[in-house]
């Protein structure tokens, strides 16, 4: 019965983003402003992530936004904006991360962008423990993605910080859903491998 | 007793299973349905997974920035053909042409005046090689020619007899 109605659920959610994106296709601006409500939290995680900056996560949301709505007529099947719209992400993302890249190169350090620590963000937070558990969630994160390839932490992270499904990762990715399998096994059977690891950031989630 | 359901899944499968359940063979299926140990095996990693994710939103900072959308950014299809990219394109290939005509003119009217002016040229050529020549048979200029007294001499047959007298037989 639960199952029954969570399907309806699903179905009526999908028909509602179908009708806002053809809606937003044939530029009506609220409902693409329906979107952003919708999306812009999901985006925004997703840039931060990565970069682990709030403000370059914002800018970074921002522009994704604006790609999408420059080139939301070129969206033929509007069930797929999701994985659409994070493949626009994942490619801002890339972008920033060569820039960065690149600048670092004219600069004395070395400046990693996945090892780099997490920013500021939440400093002003007055709970400190808070703040430390936080840092030490994001350095065990690091250490656990520093372990997998570039593809398998991409798809670890696409599939269980983001939650697409199989199918959305290997539209976002631009990859079949069997190399998608491969990566995220391998992932899997890397970050199993890791006892120490997945106990501290047992005792992180404790 | 069947078989499948006292062979449980190994690490391999276990992680096979949480990609994809669909993946691994029917009998391992069937087994996952019925066995206890395993299941709880299997929910208990994704569910480790599941908290992983959960505590990564968790610990993010949420947006503050509201999205903001250019007032006249996005039209239909239809009317794209004249955004300001479409007409800075139509533009540039407007003067493209316009350039590569003009250029290919200039290029015919060029190679016509080099035609019409070879007469001149030749003209210049000869006044030049006679000057070359007037130098090669003496190469001092006239004023200098004057002082030597070399230029235009005006020797008479006397004195050519008076150099050289012939010889009277």
């Amino acid at each position: 019965m639960a199952s029954t109605d969570d399907t309806n659920k699903t179905s009526g959610t999908s028909t509602q983003l179908a009708f806002l994106v053809n809606q937003a296709k044939g530029g009506n601006r609220s409902a693409f402003a329906k979107l952003i409500d919708q999306f812009q939290a999901d985006v925004f995680r997703m840039v931060y992530y990565r970069i682990r900056s709030r403000a370059d996560a914002e800018d970074i949301a921002q522009d994704v936004f604006l790609k999408a709505y420059q080139k939301i007529s070129s969206i033929k099947d509007a069930s797929r904006f999701r994985g659409w719209l994070f493949s626009i992400t994942l490619n801002r993302i890339r972008d920033f991360q060569r820039k960065k890249r690149f600048r670092s190169l004219f600069k004395a350090e070395d400046e990693n962008i996945e090892s780099q620590p997490p920013s500021e963000e939440g400093t002003d937070q007055p709970d400190a423990l808070n703040h430390v558990l936080r840092e030490d969630f994001w350095r065990q994160i690091r250490l656990i993605l520093n372990k997998l390839s570039k593809m398998e932490r991409e798809v670890f992270l696409l599939r269980f910080f983001d939650q697409l499904s199989l199918n959305e990762i290997a539209g976002a990715l631009k990859k079949n859903e069997s190399t998608i399998k491969t990566h995220l096994y391998r992932a899997l059977a890397k970050f199993k491998k890791e006892p120490g690891m997945r106990q501290s950031l047992k005792e992180v989630i404790q | 007793m069947n078989l499948a359901k006292e062979q449980h899944l190994d690490e391999q499968q276990l992680i096979q299973a949480v990609v994809d359940e669909n993946d691994l063979p029917r009998s391992m299926q069937a087994h996952l349905v019925s066995c206890h140990q395993c299941r709880s095996s299997k929910v208990s990693f994704e569910q480790e997974l599941v908290n992983l994710g959960q505590l990564a939103e968790h610990y993010s900072p949420p947006p503050q920035r509201k999205i903001a959308i250019p007032v006249h950014e996005a039209r239909s299809s239809r009317w794209s053909f004249l955004n300001w990219r479409n007409a800075i394109g139509a533009a540039a290939t407007v003067a493209a042409i316009l350039l590569v005509f003009w250029g290919t003119t200039s290029l015919r009217n060029l190679t016509e005046f080099g035609t019409a002016g070879a007469p001149s040229e030749l003209m210049e050529a000869k006044r030049l090689m006679t000057e070359v020549n007037m130098l090669v048979e003496n190469a001092l200029p006239p004023l200098y020619l004057e002082l030597t007294a070399e230029y235009k001499p005006n020797y008479d047959k006397e004195f050519y007899q008076f150099l050289i007298p012939q010889i009277e037989t």
